[in-house]
């Protein structure tokens, strides 16, 4: 199995906070890997320097054996939150603007998508609820044809019957050679799906395992985390 | 390419937008100056409207070039556009590619917005005689006079686009800058280090003094090579500068 994702001996600091320090991760295809770390742990910022928005790390990354940064960019698709486009930007525009930018961008895929999400095309996006727009988040990110796949809290905003129906099918919209990497609070929610689960603390990744492994010690994922966690919770 | 085109369409249609805005602006100024005046001579109605265009002309001049400035820094800066899939010398080509373009567009419409205004103050202030008479008899330029006007324009439009660059060039070091000491975060900080930066590069790019130059062409060269070192020194800054929406 070759390497889909290699993070070798990564730091970052931002203002003169360590935010991650020689942090490692190495990773396969086809993989449902969850991210998990309590606030501020440095979730967000790993994902950012995979996928090339957080620029000033020490280390390396690569991606599907590309280290170049364009290169990078078209083997990952990220949840952005959206932000930098108006309220009154059209779903029917963004959906244009990631079809003309990205040439791997499926519009049957987003348009199946947005019809099991519940989004109109029409709608603009100061007019969608937060979960509506996280939902529209993970539509965009989905409907790429890449090789690795970054959910940034995709359901912190969303209700929970809707994120228990999106997470039974996250499995549907990924082909088998991609990965996806999710991160979220709600470990025991999407503990079903995941093959993998990386924990972060204390700055850098301290877990990395399989998550046969770990329910073969009767423990749930929750309960691992949280025992990792401990001294804090404490 | 692609990247080119929403950044180019993006750009023009909020220069659109501002144009509209100048003209509505301009009409209303005409308008109220219309009945406040309380006079029905017809030269003088002309030479309002002219002043109108004239007044918000020179106002709106300066914010073509600054909203252009705003719109190509803050893309930088966001994730959708850092996000596409080509590499960071290609991504600030169209960026800055699709501003000069922008660019040239504005000058050229305030241009003729500029000589329109400028035709209908001297049809006011004649009175007898047809306007086609009038710049026939009373205008008398040579070739010369046309050349002059055109590098000024031309030169005006560096100017700009040169400007837009320092600026760009001071954020970026800002950021930079701000990125790495301590209390950075802090918005204040950050705007009071955009403007320390951008005064030292106006001060360094004021040692040459195009004024002082005899040649024409050798003023226009100036400009031209002050912006490739500029475009060379933002490109290369853009890949430590990290986005925030």
């Amino acid at each position: 199995m070759t390497d889909l994702l290699k993070v070798n001996d990564i730091t970052y600091k931002k203002n003169h906070h360590v935010i991650l320090e020689n942090t490692n991760l190495t990773l396969g295809s086809g993989h449902l890997v969850g991210l998990v770390g309590i606030n501020g742990s440095g979730k967000t910022t790993l994902m950012r320097i995979i996928t090339q928005l957080n620029k000033n790390y020490r280390g390396d990354i690569t991606v599907a054996g590309e280290t170049a940064v364009d290169k990078i960019k078209s083997k990952v698709s990220f949840s952005d939150d959206l932000a930098s486009f108006s309220n009154s930007t059209k779903v029917d525009n963004i959906r244009k603007f990631y079809c003309k930018v990205y040439p791997d961008f499926s519009m049957s895929k987003f348009l199946e998508l947005i019809n099991f999400l519940d989004i109109s095309l029409n709608s603009k996006l100061g007019s969608l609820s937060k979960g509506m727009r996280e939902k529209l988040v993970i539509a965009l990110c989905l409907s790429r044809e890449t090789s690795l796949y970054l959910l940034d809290e995709p359901f912190s905003g969303v209700d929970s019957m809707a994120r228990k129906q999106i997470i039974k099918s996250l499995l549907s919209w990924i082909d088998e050679n991609s990965s996806l990497i999710i991160s979220s609070h709600h470990i025991s929610e999407i503990s079903e799906i995941l093959d993998e689960i990386v924990v972060i603390k204390d700055n850098t990744i301290i877990k990395h395992e399989a998550t046969e492994d770990i329910r073969s010690q009767n423990l749930s994922l929750e309960e691992y985390f949280e025992n990792l966690y401990q001294k804090e919770i404490k | 390419m692609q990247a080119f085109k929403i950044m180019f369409k993006e750009r023009f249609k909020v220069m659109n937008l501002l144009l509209l805005l100048e003209l509505g602006i301009t009409l209303i100024t005409f308008i109220i100056q219309l009945f406040t005046s309380g006079s029905l001579d017809i030269n003088k109605i002309w030479i309002g409207l002219g002043g109108s265009f004239a007044l918000w002309l020179g106002i709106f001049f300066f914010v073509y070039p600054i909203a252009l400035a705003i719109l190509t820094i803050r893309q930088f800066f966001f994730n959708r556009f850092r996000m596409i899939p080509i590499s960071e010398m290609k991504l600030y080509l169209s960026s800055i590619f699709a501003t000069f373009l922008n660019m040239i567009y504005v000058f050229i419409v305030q241009i003729i917005i500029g000589t329109a205004s400028a035709l209908i103050i001297i049809k006011g202030s004649i009175q007898a005689q047809s306007l086609l008479d009038f710049v026939k008899t009373r205008i008398d330029f040579s070739f010369a006079d046309y050349e002059n006007i055109a590098v000024s324009f031309v030169l005006i439009l560096f100017a700009f686009i040169v400007m837009t660059l320092l600026v760009n060039c001071g954020v970026f070091l800002g950021q930079i800058v701000a990125d790495v000491l301590p209390f950075g975060r802090s918005r204040w900080v950050k705007v009071v280090i955009y403007i320390i930066t951008i005064i030292i590069l106006i001060y360094i790019s004021n040692f040459v003094d195009i004024n002082n130059l005899d040649n024409i062409w050798l003023a226009m060269l100036v400009p031209i090579v002050e912006a490739a070192v500029l475009i060379g020194i933002n490109q290369y800054l853009l890949r430590f500068i990290e986005t925030s929406k």
